[in-house]
Parts: structure tokens; C-alpha cells; sequence
């Protein structure tokens, strides 16, 4: 559980999350399913050159599919709220 | 906006628009307010986006659209506050779209050239007036009696001579074996006249009725029918029957099958119809001569696009009369480029022609009323023997009446030059 890339999957973009960085300057990530708050911290800090004060998490359960009789299951998978020292930002969160 | 004009060449504009910064902010912002309405992007309700994450999807799309559409309003404008009127599609180099700065952009187009007609009354014109002689209504006469000739089967056996129709069976053979489509039966040549084979018809002349040969004719390598260029073909040929042609006598009989009351009044009326053909000749050729006149005391520049337009069309006509002759442009070997390049000449001067005529024509005041156009597409309409209303609807619909007026505005202004010229006759 080294590699920062490995950890921080991909960044959540949603109007929840865009509420959120407003808000609470907390960004979101899907993060790898057996990383801990504190790879998560020091991951971000790398990747991004912020300062992270906190950290929260969930395991966010796959929902259950259906088709006809066939039921299949969607992966569960973690995610990680951050949140940044007052004045970083993210700027892949910024759009253009 | 703003807008200014730069003078390339004497037909050819540039026109530089800017458009103020606060127009393109407004034309963006309501883009993006449209746009976030409808777009479906993953994680946002429609309608729920925020602004920078539509611009980081959109912002090229948004860019293209929002420049075509400040150039499709704004180029209308600038030309009616220039006061230029293109005769040709403009090249549109569209500037740098950066936020916070006044778009511009620039157009080139060409326009009618400023002529000014000088000189185009007493023109000196020379004509030659033909009186019709006596030979000329005798040789029409001919053709008329050539025309209602008999044809009969001879009565004595004779060889055949020139001037005949003879009905053959043949088969053409090349190198022993049939040819595709070289095989007739009762087929009917006029022996003499050309039409045919011309050494196949000379070599027929001498046989006898029922007589059966073998006839050798070698095709030239640019004979026109190409699988039989540069080929010997032999048709076996079978001679069923020969007739020779009975003219009919030239008397008043003949001039009243013809519809007239007597040999006099027949030789009148082609008298009459040759004068009136060689007077429309005449005329033209006065016209002509105006016309080169005129091109040569006014140089100026053509518009290259009307050059085009023009040299387009004529490829057009031509492709269309071949098509009724059953002809296809490739079959002749000639590329539709190359036709074009052919007629570029052409389509410059009549060109040249219809500027300098409709300056003229709008200088002296010509005009061609409704009634005038209308009496046009009666004569087309009787020609095709079609009804006037059908022909009429035709042309409205097409949006070739302007077409028509100019013609016959064109036509009228040659009759004022006509007029106004000093014709000499030869």
C-alpha cells in the first residue's frame, strides 16, 4: 500500500461533492477497498501538494441488480471525504 | 460593431468586423444557460450543473457555435452599413476567441466591379445585308422536294447506283468470329449519303438484287464507335431490295400539298423565310460587334466567382445536351475540369457582357415590366406546347424568373445600342 496513485482511485464529481468543496473545502474520492485514513491522507497530500487536516471513510455497498430472474451484484467499494487546510484547493476539481 | 472595408483588388473586399466585449460575454452566458438545461452529465441532475464543469465539457463546442453564430449576425449587418453587395459566398477567417477581449474576424468577398459605360452610343457597326438570290430559294426548294420524295421498288433489274435505298441483311464478322451488335436484318441504307459506313455504302454500289458478298472495311483508330476502331471487320451482306427515289415534280400540285396555292407562293414564302433568317443573322452579328466593342473600350475587372458560376453552368447545358443525345461526358474522353477550364474564356466575356449591359441598361433607364416577362414565358410555353399557366408556375417555383427578366433586359439594352449605333452596310 505504497503508491498514491494505487490508493486514490478516482475523484467523485457529483453536485453532492461540489456542494461539499463550497461548503466545507472537503473533497471526495473513490479510494482502493484495504486503504486506511492515514495512506489516504498521506496520498492525497503527495499527489496533490495540500495539507489534509481530516480524514473520514465509508465502504459504500454495491447496489443489487436485476434483470428478469438473473441478479448480479455491483462491486462495493470506499470512499473517503478529505478535508484541506484553509487556502489548497484541488484543481481538478475546478473544471476548466 | 464595427465594421471596416479594405480594397483588396478592384472586385475583391475585406471586410474586419470586431464585435465589443460585453456582446460576446451576453451571446456566451446564454449558451451555457441553454445548454445546462439539457446537458446529461454523470453525477448531476439536468439542469443542476455547475458552470466550470460545464466549461471544462463544452467550452470548444460552446466556442465554435457562439463564433458562428456572432458572424451569422453580425456579417448581414455589416454589409448593409458598408453597403457592399458580395456576388459571391465570403471566405470567412474567423479570429482569435479569447475571453474577455472584443471578437474580430475578417471576410473576403467579391463584389460587382464599378463599371462605367462610356461610349456605347454611335457605335460603328458593319453589316453585310444579303438579298436573297433565286439559287438559294431553288436549293430550298430542292431539300423540300428531296423531303417528300417516294420511294419505290424498281420495277427492271439494275445494279444499284448512287442514291438508292437499299434493304440488306448483314452480319459482321472480325478475325471469323461475330461481332456483338454488328448483325441486321432489313436494314435500310441510303447508298451514297454518308450516314451509314461511307466505303461500306460505295462498295455496295454495281450488286444485283438477291446478290449476296462479302464486303471488307477497314475502320480508321479514331472511328467514333470505339470497339470498332482500328479493327477490319467483313459483313456479310445480302441485298433483299432496292429502291430509288422518285422526287416529285415542282409544280402547283406540290406547292398545294405543301399547303400553299401555287409554285409562286411556295417560292415566295421561302423567299420570305430566308430573308428573315439572314436578317436575323445580320442582327446578331451587329450585336456581336457591339458587344466586343463595348469589352474593348471598357476594360475592367471580372469577379473570378461569377467567372466560375458561369463556366459551371455552361459545363451543365452541355452535359445536359449530350445526355439527350444519348451521349455521356466520359464516354468522349473529356473530363468535366477540363470542359471547364474550356469555357473559362467564354464564361469571361459573356460575363463582361451582362455587366457591362445591365450598367447601361440601368444608366438609360431600361426597365422589364411583368407583363413583358410574361409575354416571354408565353413564347417558351408555346414553343414546349406546354399551357402558359404550368410553364409559369414552373419558372416562379424554380426561381428563374429574375433569369428571364434579365435576358429580356439584356436583349432590350442590345436594341437601344442597335439604335442608338451608326450602322454601316456593305
Amino acid at each position: 500500500m505504497k503508491e498514491a496513485q494505487k490508493i486514490i482511485q478516482r475523484p467523485m464529481i457529483t453536485e453532492k461533492s461540489t456542494r461539499q468543496k463550497e461548503e466545507g473545502r472537503q473533497y471526495v474520492f473513490e479510494v482502493h477497498r484495504d486503504a486506511n485514513k492515514v495512506e489516504i491522507q498521506s496520498a492525497v497530500e503527495r499527489l496533490f501538494k495540500v495539507k489534509v487536516l481530516q480524514v473520514r471513510t465509508s465502504n459504500v455497498l454495491g447496489k443489487v441488480k436485476r434483470l428478469g430472474r438473473r441478479h448480479g451484484k455491483r462491486p462495493d467499494w470506499k470512499k473517503a471525504v478529505v478535508t484541506l487546510r484553509e487556502g489548497d484547493r484541488i484543481d481538478f476539481f475546478e473544471g476548466a | 460593431m464595427k465594421a471596416s472595408v479594405e480594397q483588396i483588388s478592384s472586385v475583391k473586399r475585406k471586410i474586419s468586423v470586431e464585435i465589443p466585449e460585453d456582446e460576446v460575454v451576453k451571446e456566451v452566458e446564454s449558451f451555457y444557460k441553454d445548454l445546462g438545461k439539457k446537458a446529461k452529465i454523470k453525477g448531476f441532475r439536468p439542469g443542476k450543473v455547475p458552470r466550470n464543469i460545464l466549461e471544462r465539457y463544452f467550452k470548444d463546442y460552446v466556442k465554435a457555435e457562439v463564433i458562428q453564430k456572432l458572424i451569422e449576425e453580425s456579417y448581414p449587418k455589416a454589409l448593409s452599413e458598408t453597403e457592399l453587395q458580395p456576388v459571391s459566398p465570403p471566405a470567412i477567417d474567423p479570429g482569435e476567441f479569447v475571453g474577455g477581449k472584443p471578437f474580430q474576424y475578417s471576410a473576403v468577398f467579391e463584389i460587382k466591379p464599378d463599371v462605367k459605360p462610356e461610349g456605347y452610343t454611335g457605335l460603328k457597326l458593319e453589316g453585310k445585308k444579303e438579298e436573297v438570290k433565286d439559287e438559294e430559294v431553288e436549293q430550298r426548294l430542292k431539300a423540300l422536294q428531296n423531303l417528300h420524295a417516294n420511294l419505290t421498288t424498281i420495277s427492271e433489274a439494275r445494279p444499284i447506283q448512287a442514291g438508292d435505298y437499299v434493304i440488306v441483311d448483314y452480319e459482321a464478322y472480325a478475325e471469323g468470329k461475330p461481332l456483338e451488335g454488328g448483325k441486321a436484318t432489313d436494314f435500310t441504307v441510303e447508298v451514297g449519303s454518308g450516314q451509314f459506313i461511307p466505303t461500306f455504302e460505295e462498295k455496295l454500289i454495281g450488286l444485283n438484287l438477291e446478290e449476296e458478298k462479302e464486303i471488307e472495311v477497314s475502320f480508321p483508330a479514331d472511328y467514333a464507335y470505339q470497339k470498332w476502331a482500328g479493327k477490319t471487320v467483313s459483313f456479310r451482306v445480302k441485298i433483299k431490295e432496292i429502291k430509288a427515289k422518285i422526287l416529285p415534280p415542282l409544280d402547283d400540285e406540290f406547292a398545294k400539298d405543301l399547303g400553299d396555292s401555287s409554285l409562286e407562293d411556295l417560292k415566295a414564302k421561302l423567299k420570305g423565310e430566308i430573308e428573315k433568317e439572314k436578317a436575323l443573322a445580320l442582327e446578331q452579328q451587329l450585336k456581336n460587334q457591339a458587344v466586343d466593342q463595348l469589352i474593348d473600350g471598357n476594360p475592367f475587372e471580372v469577379p473570378e466567382s461569377l467567372v466560375e458560376e458561369r463556366a459551371k453552368a455552361m459545363v451543365s447545358d452541355t452535359k445536359l445536351r449530350l445526355a439527350a443525345q444519348g451521349v455521356a461526358l466520359k464516354n468522349l474522353g473529356v473530363s468535366e475540369e477540363k470542359l471547364q477550364g474550356d469555357y473559362r474564356a467564354m464564361a469571361q466575356k459573356q460575363v463582361k457582357t451582362f455587366l457591362i449591359l445591365e450598367k447601361i441598361a440601368s444608366q438609360e433607364g431600361i426597365t422589364v415590366t411583368d407583363e413583358e416577362a410574361d409575354g416571354r414565358l408565353k413564347e417558351i410555353s408555346e414553343r414546349m406546347h406546354q399551357p402558359f399557366d404550368a410553364v409559369k408556375r414552373y419558372y416562379e417555383k424554380n426561381n428563374l424568373l429574375p433569369e428571364v427578366k434579365a435576358g429580356i433586359l439584356r436583349d432590350k439594352t442590345l436594341n437601344f445600342l442597335l439604335e442608338k449605333a451608326n450602322v454601316e452596310y456593305v
